[in-house]
């Protein structure tokens, strides 16, 4: 009974002398900031040089108090170049223009006021500048971040994050973990892509297509409804339009209706359900012909392939891998549990996740107007003149190539 | 029970181990639908205030109506309604609903809120809830998932120095979320959705016929109906947001009175649709069966100590086998009757916290209280049902004996006026 309420006493003692009483720590101000790192140390730097007297012009070395305690601060008060061979073990503070030749190497931050170029084969611990131009073979152990512009030329290394407040250009191939922008473009600008809407415009519900539907919806396959329909019309209605109208309609009661072989698109074979009207549940592998399009959602259980030019309403959702194909369309988002390959001039119009390898290949766009990203929790691979909006984030890596 | 005894175990197993999924919060930020946030309030007058000043300053656009909070005065006789007025007519993103005649639970709130909603994710707080600024930016990062229906967040609670019940139940948020939830969402199983700091689809709300005005677990049961009907529920760890406790053994005993009468009206409810769905593997149809039966747990308890009393007065004299069952019941009691121990016992190393683990042998006395609640709230939860089907059947709106003991709450975190401050921890 003793050894029983011995177990108490700890608990005794925290309550009688509460050492840690508090909830758990959270900052309910924090957002989330792609920036942050490059945000973060120049708040320091900047309440470290309000307390610290400094000169206007020339340049000094002080000694300032960071977060990570009293440590050496040059400050140049106008554009700075560093020849060949520089080494500088400290952080670096410049008002003007900094421009670097080759083969340096700066071990602190560095926050460049205005822009800054740097030679080739540099290495450096982190950057910050107006607008930032990273010349070759620059090695930066952790996060290059540019106000506005931020270009980057073949075959450099960045361990962190890759930032900039407008546009990030990657020239070549690069080997990175992170990037964030509302534009980032790898290689070549791209042609501006056809329009979006053109290909997946919604049909025109009338009463006399709807008696149509409601007539024939128990006799007759949906793409027999979706074949009449274009010749009523003159447009083409991708059969899951179809199946979307009948759940609006009422004639498919059920949340989750498991659809019979004529309600099934001919090219899926497996089981097949339908969730509130608008979402496909494919039961296995789903190979997508030529020229199709889908409404609505589609989940499938197993691997999606699709051929080219085919054309999703909604968004996608695979446990095994993808591969779209050439040209594909998505106005919403995929996500898969294996590898995604998209291949060339495939368009997404928000987001792309995959749990393993995700491969991006030339002519592909991904993103529209703040919303947009890439994600792997593995590799990224990205073959030049691509273009995303948002963030492209690789747990392993991101790596560009002329082709993968 | 070994049932429960071995998906503890792989819950905290997967969770120190296994491979952790991260709920698409990688492009968290990056996909930003509209949002209708509705906070149901009744007699919140101590905690109005902050939540809305919370979600006026919420890290979301706000233009053209993407962006809109249903602030629902269900029936208060405080000044509540003077809160949300005030806040409504600053900002055109907030509207304000008046029920007088309202107060009929939680579900009746919803029900009203969602009708005014008119944006695609619903999200839900609790009044006297305090999220971060971007919370609503990690809530709705998975629904770029089709699959997704639903979204929860993690609860902590921010009173945890008020009583000896509030640091409890602060280890006890704590394992049920940093890794039961957790771990459920890792296995692909079933998080639970809990009614607060989390949302849904408009469009599955809609079709699988909006929330449930019958049940007390308005949560629970729209979890269940997602999950057969193939959508999936999301866990984001890190959608973090404070509550405020319980503070006294009489307000816990009537949360926990509502909760289980409502997770078990869901097990009478919803357990033959689990069984039957055609989307759900073997597994998750059993994990989903456990996760109704989860408030059985403690009456099972019972009821196995009182079988043992009968059997040792009464039954055979086999000592050794009456030794081999001790030696088993202490094994399961260490991590199968007590595996909930554990999870918080973890959850607090997976959270790098400090001594408050020294108080984890005083759950205990929570851990008998709910047996003798749970008891209780199982014949409660038979009558409920009972009355439920009849007045279903009779065409009646809302069943009467459904009664929702409201939790009072008393806004006590505010900070020199600020309502985003933290209380201090006392420095080692």
């Amino acid at each position: 009974m003793f050894l029983g309420l011995l177990c108490f006493v700890p608990g005794l003692i925290e309550l009688l002398r509460a050492r840690d009483p508090g909830p758990l720590s959270v900052d309910l101000d924090r957002d989330i900031d792609e920036r942050y790192f490059s945000r973060a140390f120049r708040q320091y730097l900047n309440r470290a040089l309000a307390l610290t007297p400094i000169k206007s012009s020339g340049t000094e070395e002080i000694a300032v108090s960071m977060n990570r305690g009293l440590e050496r601060l040059k400050v140049v008060n106008e554009d700075l170049h560093l020849a060949s061979e520089t080494h500088y073990k400290h952080s670096l503070l410049i008002r003007g223009n900094l421009t670097t030749e080759n083969n340096c190497r700066l071990e602190g931050e560095i926050c460049v006021e205005q822009t800054c170029i740097t030679g080739k084969n540099n290495n450096i611990l982190a950057l910050y500048g107006r607008e930032v131009h990273l010349g070759e073979n620059n090695i930066v152990k952790g996060w290059v971040d540019a106000e506005e512009i931020l270009e980057i030329e073949p075959n450099c290394t960045i361990g962190s994050r890759v930032t900039a407040g407008q546009r990030i250009s990657l020239k070549g191939d690069a080997d990175l973990k992170a990037l964030a922008a509302p534009v980032i473009v790898i290689g070549d600008d791209i042609e501006p892509t056809r329009p979006f809407e053109d290909r997946l415009a919604p049909p025109q519900w009338s009463a006399d297509l709807d008696r149509l539907v409601i007539t024939n919806f128990d006799t007759q396959t949906i793409e027999e409804i979706g074949a009449y329909i274009e010749r009523s019309v003159g447009k083409s209605i991708p059969y899951s339009n179809v199946l979307r109208r009948a759940n609006q309609l009422g004639l498919i009661e059920k949340p989750l209706i498991l659809l019979n072989e004529k309600q099934r698109p001919h090219f899926i074979k497996d089981k097949t359900w339908l969730q509130a009207g608008d979402t496909i549940r494919v039961k296995g592998d789903v190979n997508i012909p030529t020229g199709e399009r889908i409404a609505g959602n589609l989940i499938v259980e197993g691997n999606l392939s699709t051929e080219p030019a085919v054309a999703f309403e909604g968004g996608v959702h695979v446990n095994g891998s993808v591969d779209l194909g050439a040209g594909a369309v998505l106005a919403k988002s995929l996500v898969a549990r294996g590898n995604i390959t998209l291949n060339e001039g495939c368009i997404i119009e928000q987001c792309c996740d995959a749990d393993g390898d995700l491969y991006v290949k030339s002519g592909t766009r991904v993103g529209n107007s703040g919303t947009g990203g890439l994600s792997s929790r593995k590799t990224v691979f990205i073959e030049r003149n691509t273009l995303i909006k948002g963030k492209i984030y690789g747990e392993n890596a991101v790596k560009t190539a002329q082709k993968i | 029970m070994s049932a429960y005894t071995l998906r503890h175990y792989l819950f905290y197993w997967n969770r120190l181990f296994g491979r952790q999924r991260n709920s698409l919060q990688d492009l968290a930020g990056y996909y930003l639908p509209s949002v209708s946030i509705i906070v149901p309030m009744h007699d919140e007058e101590a905690v109005a205030d902050t939540i809305l000043e919370l979600l006026v300053t919420m890290d979301y656009p706000k233009d053209n109506g993407w962006y809109e909070v249903i602030a629902v005065n269900d029936g208060s006789k405080d000044r509540t309604g003077i809160f949300i007025d005030t806040y409504a007519e600053r900002y055109p993103f907030i509207k304000a609903i008046h029920r007088p005649d309202g107060g009929r639970g939680k579900s009746d709130a919803l029900r009203v809120g969602t009708e005014a909603a008119n944006n695609e994710i619903i999200l839900v707080f609790d009044a006297d809830y305090q999220p971060t600024r971007a919370c609503i930016k990690r809530l709705v990062a998975p629904f770029r998932d089709p699959e997704f229906g639903m979204v929860m967040g993690r609860v902590m609670p921010i009173n945890t120095n008020q009583s000896l019940m509030t640091r409890m139940l602060d280890l006890e948020r704590s394992g049920g979320y940093q890794v039961d939830q957790q771990a459920r969402y890792n296995l692909s199983l079933v998080p639970q959705y809990g009614g607060t700091v989390g949302g849904i689809r408009r469009q599955v709300l809609q079709t699988l016929g909006g929330w449930d005005v019958y049940t007390l677990a308005e949560d629970t049961d729209m979890t269940m109906r997602c999950y057969y009907n193939g959508w999936r529920i999301a866990y984001v760890n890190v959608a973090e947001c404070y509550e405020e406790s319980v503070l006294s053994w009489k307000e816990r005993r009537a949360q926990l009175t509502r909760w289980a009468v409502g997770h078990n009206q869901c097990l009478l409810s919803h357990s033959g649709a689990v069984i039957k769905s055609p989307v759900l593997s073997w597994f998750q149809k059993i994990d989903g069966l456990l996760l109704l039966g989860v408030y059985l747990v403690p009456v099972l308890m019972l009821l196995g100590l009182v079988l043992s009393i009968i059997i040792y007065f009464f039954g055979a004299y086999w000592w050794w086998l009456l030794f081999a069952a001790l030696v088993f019941t202490l094994a399961y009691n260490n991590i199968g009757n007590f595996a909930s121990f554990n999870e918080v016992g973890i959850s607090v190393v997976l959270d790098k916290r400090g001594r408050v683990i020294w108080l984890l042998p005083w759950s205990l006395f929570n851990f008998f209280a709910n047996v003798w609640l749970c008891t209780g709230a199982l014949i409660k939860s038979l009558i409920v049902h009972g009355n439920n089907v009849t007045s279903k059947a009779n065409g009646e709106t809302v069943n009467g004996s459904v009664k929702w003991d409201k939790t009072v709450k008393k806004g006590i975190h505010k900070h020199n006026g600020k309502v985003t401050k933290l209380p201090k921890q006392k420095d080692d």
